[in-house]
């Protein structure tokens, strides 16, 4: 029995513009640049960076997970972290003497708990440490000046050719026969994930049917599609679950920043009329009220979705003024 | 006395009640003797758990017990305990099979640090185990665990595939079901066979026979068909009738705030009470009475302002 049908190969690092992100990477490296971050969406390829250039220049990588650690009784966690991530620079094994790069999974985590950290560590010698980061975070003024010492590294949501593109290389290389049909599909459902790519991959391997059926996932990149699906009046294969509060509240305010674009007039009032309903209700749904949570969901999606003359829409991408919707009366 | 939910949970995949793709997918795996990281997502009682274990038991046989670990929502979900749990699991080898099968049932409820932490635990051990994740709602699952797994939907049960199950569960222990009541119990169960198959015990224990009306005192439900007698006679303009129905709905017991959520159902799955803008018009009127309800407004006034409403809608 195997144990897994693919192989993933270093080599295999994609980006959407060739040579983009890797040379910046490789050229920073050779200049002498210890200290970065790559910040980007799951799964387009960051830690598969790491790989890929520490094979290339004989690197040893260590990946280190913050959210493993917990404060046991008294130890202070920021000092938990801080002591992880330095032991791990310094650290040698006797019998590997390769350059090391540390690969923190989460900056987030540092972030959270105390930012000074990453200026504790821009000072440690040694070894080349990366944080990985998937969120704004970093972005953040109060952030800002811990991350200044860093060399950020951008990586950006895979496009469809790209993918297509793995998957064939990948295909090829372990020996599996793909037809185009299947190659589509697979590139389709990643929605710009390599993992998820990768994964899909694995199942047409096992299951061997092409005719198997591939579920989405759903994340947060699921937004336009469910916001286009509302304002066009057709929710089929559309998910039309809330995780939170927060998460009703800003899909409302997205929906509120684009009606526009979709609806005039009468309609636009209509539309108002029941999404000044939902954000009153959602108000109140805080940690008690959950019973109220359904009618957000049937007012921001079916009645909003049966106001709609049935015309196919597509609103910009463009993120709303969050200031003008979060500033207090 | 055993309980009938063990009793009648699948032991192969055969057994298993729709779920066509899902167990297509398994069979697979079971053949090729490969198993991926997964997220199974569906509805509660529609054999997500079962399934899991039905994987397990036709991948490792005799030694499925000792290759099988399923951590639910009771046990403790600290990150420390998670950890604990699973490095001791994977840590030991398999016995007489590739890996070992981790399943978190109720993934859905594990924090964001718990599932940021699992994504490397996942890869640390991926040599030796397979995790597992049973869901309701998929997006409650970070996106780099999402990207890991092979996604496997279980499908709410369909009307016909719950009312052959109950036929199957009554010839067998000897109970009678009229046709009213088999309906009420598949409204009542909504694709839940858990729960279906937890009541038809609780009934059997009362008596062999099992009517509608049965089925709705036991469960704590309130009788549906009542409920789209009322909203039908408000629809029509019959304000006064309506306000009967639901009256003595109200004065046999039934909380008000079951019966919004009951009408709010109704509304939303029954299509041909109301058509489609006058159903948005009506789920607009009622949430905003349960809100005033939740201010703390009277709730019989706001429930007939609701019905004049709908009275109304017809002019």
């Amino acid at each position: 029995m195997m144990i897994s049908h693919l192989k993933q190969i270093p080599e295999n690092f994609i980006e959407n513009y060739t040579g983009s992100i890797l040379k910046k990477f490789v050229a920073a490296v050779d200049s002498g640049r210890k200290r970065f971050i790559f910040n980007g969406p799951a799964g387009v390829g960051k830690s598969f960076l790491a790989d890929a250039v520490a094979g290339k220049k004989g690197f040893l990588v260590e990946k280190i997970n913050l959210y493993l650690l917990e404060n046991v009784d008294d130890t202070d966690i920021s000092d938990l972290i801080y002591n992880t991530v330095y032991n791990s620079v310094k650290s040698r094994s006797l019998f590997d003497d390769r350059k090391k790069v540390v690969f923190v999974e989460d900056i987030e985590k540092i972030l959270s708990v105390d930012p000074s950290i990453l200026d504790k560590l821009s000072g440690v010698e040694d070894a080349i440490i990366i944080f990985q980061s998937e969120t704004g975070e970093i972005f953040r003024a109060k952030n800002k000046r811990h991350v200044s010492g860093y060399e950020l590294i951008q990586f950006y949501r895979l496009n469809e050719t790209s993918v297509r593109a793995y998957v064939i290389r990948l295909a090829r290389q372990n020996g599996l026969a793909l037809n185009d049909i299947t190659v589509e599909r697979i590139a389709k459902n990643s929605r710009g994930n390599l993992q998820s790519a990768f994964t899909d991959m694995a199942t047409i391997a096992i299951s061997g049917s092409a005719g198997v059926e591939l579920p989405p996932r759903n994340g947060d990149d699921g937004l336009f599609e469910r916001i286009d699906a509302v304002f066009s009046g057709d929710l089929r294969g559309i998910s039309t679950h809330f995780a939170s509060d927060t998460d009703a509240k800003n899909f409302a305010i997205w929906l509120a920043d684009k009606a526009p674009q979709a609806y005039r007039g009468s309609r636009l009032s209509q539309f108002f009329e029941k999404l000044s309903l939902a954000d009153i209700l959602i108000r109140k749904i805080k940690k008690q009220n959950w019973g109220l949570m359904r009618y957000v969901q049937d007012l921001l999606f079916n009645g909003t979705a049966s106001i709609s003359g049935g015309t196919r829409t597509k609103v910009t991408r463009f993120a709303p003024n969050w200031e003008l919707y979060y500033s207090q009366v | 006395m055993t309980l009938w939910i063990e009793k009648y949970r699948p032991a192969s995949f055969d057994d298993i009640i729709g779920q066509r793709d899902s167990i297509e997918k398994l069979r697979a795996m079971v053949k090729q003797g490969d198993v991926q990281h997964m997220i199974l997502s569906g509805p509660p009682g529609v054999g997500k758990t079962t399934s899991a274990m039905v994987l397990a038991k036709e991948i490792f046989g005799n030694t499925w017990t000792q290759n099988f670990m399923e951590l639910n929502a009771s046990d403790d979900r600290k990150l420390s305990v998670i950890q604990g749990k699973v490095k001791e699991f994977a840590r030991s080898r398999p016995i007489d099979a590739p890996f070992k099968i981790i399943m978190f049932d109720e993934a859905d409820s594990l924090t964001q640090e718990a599932q940021q932490a699992l994504r490397r635990m996942m890869e640390e051990y991926s040599a030796t185990c397979r995790f597992v994740f049973s869901v309701n709602y998929q997006s409650n699952i970070i996106e780099p665990l999402q990207s890991r797994c092979a996604i496997l939907r279980f499908q709410p049960l369909s009307k016909e595939d719950v009312l052959s199950f109950i036929d199957r569960i009554a010839g067998k222990e000897g109970l009678e079901i009229d046709v009213k009541g088999k309906e009420a119990l598949e409204y009542v169960s909504r694709g839940d066979l858990r729960a279906l198959v937890n009541l038809l015990q609780s009934l059997s224990n009362i008596s062999k026979k099992i009517s509608a009306d049965t089925v709705y005192v036991n469960s704590g439900m309130v009788d549906i068909g009542k409920i789209i007698e009322g909203l039908k006679a408000a629809i029509s303009g019959n304000y006064l009738k309506s306000k009967e129905t639901f009256s003595s709905l109200i004065e046999s017991g039934v909380n008000m705030k079951e019966l919004i959520s009951q009408i709010f159902n109704v509304l939303t799955a029954q299509r041909d009470v109301l058509d489609d803008k006058a159903r948005g018009y009506a789920i607009e009127k009622l949430a905003e009475i349960d809100y005033k309800i939740v201010e703390g407004a009277t709730p019989f006034i706001q429930f007939q302002a609701f019905l004049a409403f709908l009275s109304a809608l017809k002019g």
